[in-house]
């Protein structure tokens, strides 16, 4: 917080405060850290508790088994399978939502034109409908026979291409889903971004005679930092995610070439019933996210330090 | 009501914000917290209002000590800085709100609503929200808020600073008039020296938390208590020379570099009272200043060679910048002003008006013993 | 020669942004003008050899499948869900972050709040599926709606906490402090003038609430388990078979439950880019 930041005053010896008075502020803390604790914390003890056991689904008990659930994850080739798979979806699909997001977003802000702003709750509609809904219509249009997109590739002579059935590009068709809904958003956060700087910004530019692509890298990147961490930071975490569409566009398949972790840990909890290993794959897929969100946080930061530091204001000014 | 403040401290971190200070504030008396920028008034007064705890000290208001006490217990209206006007209600709405927190009648509130907004002129600006107000419209309302609630005292942080300076000239007479009207113990907080020595019974100089003087206008520009406040009040500041403080066949000198002053007895034996140490600094005020041997009115001893240095027009008066060997000195004289830059002329002190300051303990040395 | 070159490319060069966002907006558009086309055409049609671009005749016959689907009791049971996570979300999220911003607390408790609240926003909701189904059975909570409700909290109670978090900083303490001298109590300003002086905060906050909880999946998935429990994005997935989809019903299926979020963006729209530019703490 800011060094001068102020506080409300509360030390008051009077006894003639009411008691909801002297402890107001724990009073309105209370229901959102109960929330966590119930939700959060507290689930998380029992997820190493369940890690540590098999659960037997006849007679409904945990036996402790220490360990064993997190060797056997180990060499789970359909385990480490889906990490390889997670990891792709992630960085295809975060790559090209930021790439595209900043240049439509950088296109956008320099536009000019009468009612811009209108286009702008259009161009974010993909975000906006349930996810559910998007990979509804994808999988009408990727339909191998009578989908829109393969009857198109007919019309203009390509043979049809099987979209969600191909081994080789099955990944590819489920990340081109993420960019239709998701590169909306990071164009978003980023116009947003664009938006608050001020225009004197590029006036300025242009007097020192700076080309385009000068004024870009100089002054847009540089102020648009924040906005662009945040962005790369939240489609990571998010992509990590990744399961319904691979649920419902092609089912972890074709063999289990779209399986992410997250679709391994429902089919390991909710269809097979192994809630010990669910919960070990859990912790294993907890300490990966937690430990790649860090490490890129450490890297973007430090990164973007290491920048100024080398390069000093002089791409500000 | 009294306000009494007992070696009140306060520290933010490694700041010291109020440094043991003890000021008593009599009744119904207009008290101005003079000091420059973060000297610690606004802290002082947001103690007194109950809105920062301080470390150390007492504080009472009239005759109960009121450390402990939450701030709407203390009764007393603040005026903020930026008028803290609710800018989502109206200015009736704003007027009111002191009143709706003691859940007072309908009717009464619309009567002291329409009553506050007569006496301070804006009975037409009741429906507006503060968005819509000037500068001067917003601090009367601000006003309002204070005194509808009839307090028994006014804590007031730079009301008028954020004013142009004609409304300013203009609403210090305002202030000082309602002040004496309502009778109410008001505390005031200002960096402005004029607001200060216009407005206020009394005033008390800060300084690094510090309480440095406490007293009328009059006796902080005549006899200030130490260095700080001799220059910080008047304006242009005080001139100091660093001088030697001698005693010959039964009288007093000032011994410059390349000059030489005879003092007024009544200062001189003063001065030897206090004096700890013979290297003194010599302060006078730059409109106790003469150019040109003025016979009759200061000695022939007095005269200083000086050399003019920069002249500036200020209107009513002219501020010349005089070079005396390595020091530079201001004073002022009426216009019109012929000497130009490079002119030798002579100087002449009113010696009566000297002010002399130990080099150590920066304090006065022109002070009688007393309480 | 070279001048009348050079204004050519000129004015080619100014046409390229405009091509190209009209190639985007295509592209976005595209998929939702086909899935609302889609719902209106009869079966026929979506294997006629010629595409049919607009449907002829129109059909409503998708939307009344839709209904025998249950998907009026769907709507109900989203709409209940989305509110009053909502309600609940926004409610202690902002009392939470009122708090964290107006007072000082000891031993960094404020600080391992808010770090607690984001490591939770970046924890796989996969992740608290199996213990949190245990918890409920734990404390006997049995009732769907509520389940999913108070699991929902994980997705939009660290998003309230942050978001509202820059609405309170913006605001002046001055303005409670005044209050505070005017002998104001401390619910009665934060009733009268802290709540409204960040309202758009709360409605941002509400905004983001609703739209994640009306498309949230995986939670809904595994706590409704008999079709009277089910959410429409459950509903809508039920559809979508392994082999066999139903491209009529599950248009029409979107289109409706897409409608009442398509009309709110539109309204909200000036909220949204505002919560943007202070914190885009949005759950994808
Ligand atoms: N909440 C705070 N946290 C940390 N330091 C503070 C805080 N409030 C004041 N200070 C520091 O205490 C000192 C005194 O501040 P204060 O606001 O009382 O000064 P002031 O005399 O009112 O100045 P000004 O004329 O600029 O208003 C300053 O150095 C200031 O930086
Ligand atoms: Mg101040």
């Amino acid at each position: 917080m800011k060094e001068n930041y102020r506080f409300l005053v509360e030390k008051s010896q009077e006894a003639t405060v009411p008691w909801h008075e002297k402890h107001f502020k724990f009073l309105l803390v209370f229901p959102s850290v109960m929330l966590f604790i119930l939700l959060t914390a507290y689930p998380l003890v029992h997820l190493i508790y369940t890690s540590l056991h098999r659960f037997d689904f006849i007679g409904g008990q945990f036996h402790f088994i220490g360990l064993a659930n997190f060797s056997r994850l180990l060499g789970d080739e359909r385990f480490i399978n889906s990490i390889i798979n997670t990891l792709r979806f992630m960085l295809m699909a975060t790559f090209s939502q930021v790439l595209l997001g900043l240049g439509l977003a950088v296109l956008f802000n320099s536009m000019k034109f009468r009612g811009k702003m209108l286009l702008l709750p259009i161009l974010i509609l993909p975000m906006m409908i349930p996810s559910m809904v998007v990979n509804g219509i994808w999988r009408i249009m990727y339909s191998y026979e009578f989908g829109i997109i393969n009857r198109i590739l007919e019309g203009i002579g390509f043979t049809r291409i099987g979209w969600l059935w191909d081994p080789a590009i099955a990944m590819e068709s489920v990340v081109l889903v993420d960019i239709w809904q998701f590169t909306p958003f990071v164009f978003l956060v980023l116009f947003a971004g664009l938006q608050a700087i001020p225009e004197e910004v590029y006036e300025a530019a242009k007097l020192d005679g700076s080309t385009k692509l000068q004024t870009f890298k100089n002054m847009t990147l540089p102020l648009l930092k924040h906005h662009l961490l945040l962005v790369i930071l939240l489609r990571t975490v998010d992509t990590s995610n990744l399961f319904d569409k691979v649920l419902v566009l092609t089912g972890g398949g074709p063999g289990f070439t779209t399986e992410t972790i997250s679709l391994f840990i429902y089919r390991q909890s909710f269809v097979f019933l192994n809630l010990g290993y669910g919960a070990a794959a859990s912790i294993v897929m907890l300490l990966l996210v937690i430990l790649a969100g860090g490490s890129l946080f450490a890297i973007l930061i430090l990164g973007a330090r290491v920048i100024k530091s080398t390069f000093g204001r002089q791409s500000y000014a | 009501m009294k306000v009494k403040l007992e070696n009140l401290a306060k520290k933010f971190g490694e700041v010291i914000a109020v440094d043991n200070l003890s000021l008593d504030v009599r009744e119904k008396e207009f008290l101005i917290l003079l000091g420059s920028s973060g000297c610690g008034k606004t802290t002082a007064l947001r103690c007194i209002a109950g809105l920062e705890t301080p470390d150390e000290g007492k504080i009472y208001i009239g005759n109960k000590l009121v450390n402990g006490l939450p701030p709407g217990k203390r009764d007393v209206a603040m005026v903020f800085q930026s008028y803290a006007l609710y800018p989502h209600m109206t200015v009736f709405d704003n007027l009111a709100y002191p009143l709706k927190v003691r859940r007072s009648q309908k009717d009464e509130i619309k009567r002291r609503v329409k009553g506050t907004a007569e006496l301070l002129e804006i009975e037409n600006l009741l429906g507006r929200k503060p968005s819509q107000l000037s500068g001067g419209q917003a601090q009367r309302v601000a006003l309002g808020r204070a005194i509808i609630r009839e307090p028994r005292v006014f804590l007031m942080d730079e009301p008028l600073a954020s004013l142009d300076a004609k409304l300013r000239a203009y609403m210090r007479a305002e202030l000082k008039k309602l002040q004496k009207d309502l009778g109410v113990t008001t505390i005031y907080v200002t960096h402005d020296q004029v607001e200060a020595m216009t407005m206020g019974d009394r005033v008390a100089v800060m300084s690094q938390g510090k309480l440095m003087q406490v007293g009328s206008s009059e006796e902080l520009y005549n006899y200030p208590r130490n260095l700080f406040v001799a220059g910080f009040i008047g304006s242009p500041s005080m001139n100091f020379i660093d001088v030697i403080f001698e005693t010959r066949s039964d009288k007093f000198f000032l011994r410059g570099k390349d000059f030489q002053i005879e003092l007024p007895r009544r200062l001189g034996e003063m001065a030897l009272n206090n004096a700890k140490d013979f290297k003194v600094l010599l302060g006078i005020r730059p409109e106790h200043m003469v150019i040109g041997n003025h016979k009759g009115h200061y000695t022939e001893d007095t005269s200083i060679k000086a050399e003019i240095y920069v002249v500036e027009p200020l209107g009513r008066d002219v501020l010349v910048n005089l070079r005396l060997g390595d020091l530079t000195l201001r004073v002022l004289t009426p216009p019109p002003f012929g000497a130009k830059m490079g002119d030798n002329i002579q100087l002449s002190l009113n010696t009566a008006k000297i002010h002399m300051f130990d080099r150590k303990t920066e304090q006065s040395l022109l002070v009688t013993k007393q309480a | 020669m070279h001048k009348v070159l050079l204004g050519k490319t000129r004015k080619a060069d100014k046409l390229v942004p405009y091509l190209i966002l009209a190639m985007v907006l295509l592209f976005t558009l595209f998929p939702l003008y086909w899935m609302i086309i889609t719902s209106f055409k009869t079966p026929l049609e979506f294997v006629a050899r010629d595409i049919a671009w607009i449907p002829t005749p129109i059909t409503l016959g998708h939307y009344g499948e839709v209904v025998e689907e249950g998907f009026m009791r769907f709507f109900v049971n989203t709409i209940i869900i989305a509110v009053f996570s909502t309600i609940l979300a926004v409610t202690a999220g902002a009392l939470a972050a009122y708090s964290l911003t107006r007072f000082r607390f000891r031993a960094k408790f404020d600080k391992l709040f808010l770090l607690w609240a984001i490591i939770v926003r970046i924890i796989p909701p996969i992740v608290f599926l199996t213990p949190l189904f245990i918890t409920f059975r734990e404390l006997g909570l049995d009732d769907v709606r509520l389940r999913l409700i108070l699991s929902y909290q994980v997705y939009v109670l660290p998003l309230c906490v942050w978001l509202l978090l820059g609405f309170f900083r913006d605001v002046p303490i001055e303005f409670e402090e005044a209050a505070q001298v005017d002998g104001a109590s401390r619910i009665f300003t934060l009733r009268t003038v802290v709540f409204p002086l960040i309202a758009p905060g709360l409605v941002a906050a509400a905004i983001f609430s609703i739209i994640t909880t009306w498309n949230e999946f995986i939670y809904a998935l595994i706590f409704a388990r008999v079709s009277a429990d089910f959410t429409i994005p459950v509903g809508i997935a039920t559809l979508i078979g392994e082999y066999e989809v139903l491209w009529g019903a599950l248009s029409a299926a979107g289109f409706l439950s897409s409608l009442p979020i398509l009309i709110f963006t539109v309204y909200v729209q000036k909220h949204l880019l505002r919560s943007f530019a202070k914190r885009g703490v949005l759950r994808g």
